[in-house]
Formats: C-alpha cells, sequence, structure tokens
C-alpha cells in the first residue's frame, strides 16, 4: 500500500452527532473572525490603511534630510552604545516637528529610529515611515501599535496623537546584533 | 417403453422463463463526497497548492505591483 492509494473501504464516517456540532461551532468562529478582521480594522482605529508608494532607500533618505534641515527645533544628546564594538559613544538625535501641510519622516536603521519626532496632542499628520536597509517593525509603546517597515516603500500612516507624554519606539523585527538597542522617540505636547 | 422394445424420451416440459426469481437490481454504493474528496489525493495536491498560491501569494504579488511611485517632496 502507498501513501498515494486510498485507505481500504470503510475508513470514512460522515460527520454526525457532536462531532457535527463542533464543526458547525468552529465554521461559526471561522465566520466570526472573518468579519471581525474587517470591523476592527475600522473600529480599532489603530490599523493601516495599507497607503504605501515605492521609493528607493537613497531616494527616502534624502526627503528624511531634507525634512530634517527645514523641521528641526532641537536635539538631543543620547549615550548609545555600539553593538559591534561594544563601545559606548555620544551622539546627537534631530528634533523635528511635522511639516506646514501635516506630514511626519521617519526612517528606520541599523540600529536606531531617526529622527525625533515632537507631535502636537489633536492635530492629524501624516508619518512616512520606511527602512534604509533591512526590514524592521515599528512598534509605539506603550499603546502597542505595531506596524512592518520595509526598504523601498514609503509607509504612510494617518495618526492622531490622543495624550501627551514620550513615547518609545522599539523595533519589533529582528534585524541584526543591534535589534535590541534600536529605539526612537516621539514626543506629543499640548 | 414402447411396443418395440426401444426407449423413448418424452421431450422435457419447456421452462417458462418467469420460473426463475428475478435477481435482485444491484444497488450503486453511495460514496459520501467528502470521503471522494479525501481519496483524492492529486485533486487534494492541486487544490493544497492552488488555494494559498491566488490568495496569498498572487494577491501579494497584484497588490505590490499595484503600489504606485512615491512622489518627492
Amino acid at each position: 500500500m502507498s501513501a498515494l492509494t486510498p485507505p481500504p473501504k470503510g475508513w470514512f464516517h460522515a460527520p454526525h452527532g457532536a462531532e457535527k456540532v463542533w464543526i458547525g461551532v468552529a465554521l461559526f468562529w471561522c465566520l466570526v473572525l472573518s468579519i471581525a478582521m474587517p470591523f476592527w480594522h475600522y473600529a480599532g482605529k489603530q490599523t493601516s490603511d495599507g497607503e504605501a508608494y515605492k521609493i528607493s532607500p537613497q531616494e527616502y533618505l534624502g526627503v528624511v534630510h531634507n525634512y530634517i534641515r527645514e523641521n528641526k527645533v532641537g536635539e538631543e544628546t543620547v549615550r548609545v552604545v555600539n553593538p559591534v564594538t561594544e563601545q559606548e559613544v555620544e551622539t546627537t538625535i534631530p528634533i523635528t516637528v511635522p511639516t506646514a501641510d501635516g506630514h511626519a519622516y521617519l526612517v528606520g536603521h541599523n540600529w536606531e529610529w531617526y529622527p525625533v519626532l515632537k507631535l502636537r496632542k489633536g492635530e492629524e499628520i501624516k508619518l512616512h515611515i520606511s527602512s534604509a536597509d533591512y526590514q524592521h517593525g515599528i512598534s509605539i509603546l506603550p499603546m502597542n501599535m505595531n506596524f512592518h517597515v520595509m526598504p523601498g516603500y514609503d509607509h504612510v500612516l494617518t495618526i492622531t496623537p490622543t495624550q501627551t507624554g514620550t513615547f518609545d519606539i522599539i523595533c519589533n523585527e529582528f534585524c541584526g546584533i543591534g535589534h535590541h538597542r534600536m529605539t526612537g522617540r516621539i514626543i506629543v505636547t499640548d | 417403453m414402447s411396443e418395440q422394445g426401444q426407449v423413448t424420451q418424452t421431450p422435457a416440459p419447456p421452462v417458462p422463463e418467469t420460473a426463475q426469481p428475478p435477481s435482485p437490481p444491484v444497488e450503486e454504493e453511495k460514496i459520501h463526497w467528502l470521503q471522494k474528496l479525501m481519496d483524492n489525493t492529486w485533486l487534494l495536491l492541486i487544490l493544497g497548492v492552488l488555494i494559498p498560491t491566488l490568495s496569498y501569494t498572487v494577491w501579494g504579488l497584484i497588490d505590490l505591483l499595484m503600489i504606485p511611485p512615491a512622489t518627492i517632496p
């Protein structure tokens, strides 16, 4: 008997009794979850609508540097550990505000989220995110908002901050030896 | 036995066709459609490859190909 030949007659028994009930319950739950996904897309308010554009990493880096040059409002000094050499170095990260027409740009690369964004509570912005090297995952904490970030694509999230404070960004897609140190910040003020 | 001492055989009466009981009609065994499906390994293989390819890979590729280029500010 080969694996491709059917088993001897009599192996099959049509669903009956409690088995039918379980199949019914499973199908019903599949239906509920299938409806829940599109429902939560609109009701959850934390889901990307998939807006994205093609752009090369070099072009996107150029856009980010232009954005920083025109919208920088300060900078902060941080001490970071080089994951390769294990040496602690002091570096500065620019703090930026959105453009006049409400666009802000963030880039993820090994291993930081750049620059720091300063947003206003209640003001809707288009947050552009891309990667300059590998696939990263942006995770905004403590709200636990998570999105994939791919090089070559400008992902656009329409977001409206609803509370003030400093929110950490981490990378939730393993991206190499410095993955655990890849952080960033969003500051929301009144 | 006849008068000449010869044995004569009387022909047997014809047997009417209706004498034997009719054989019962052979019923085709009903096979559940799920069993037919589960026993068809090649159809299962084709469905198992085709459905995810269309609903996941091809749909994803179409989505990627439809992403417009960015307008650089």
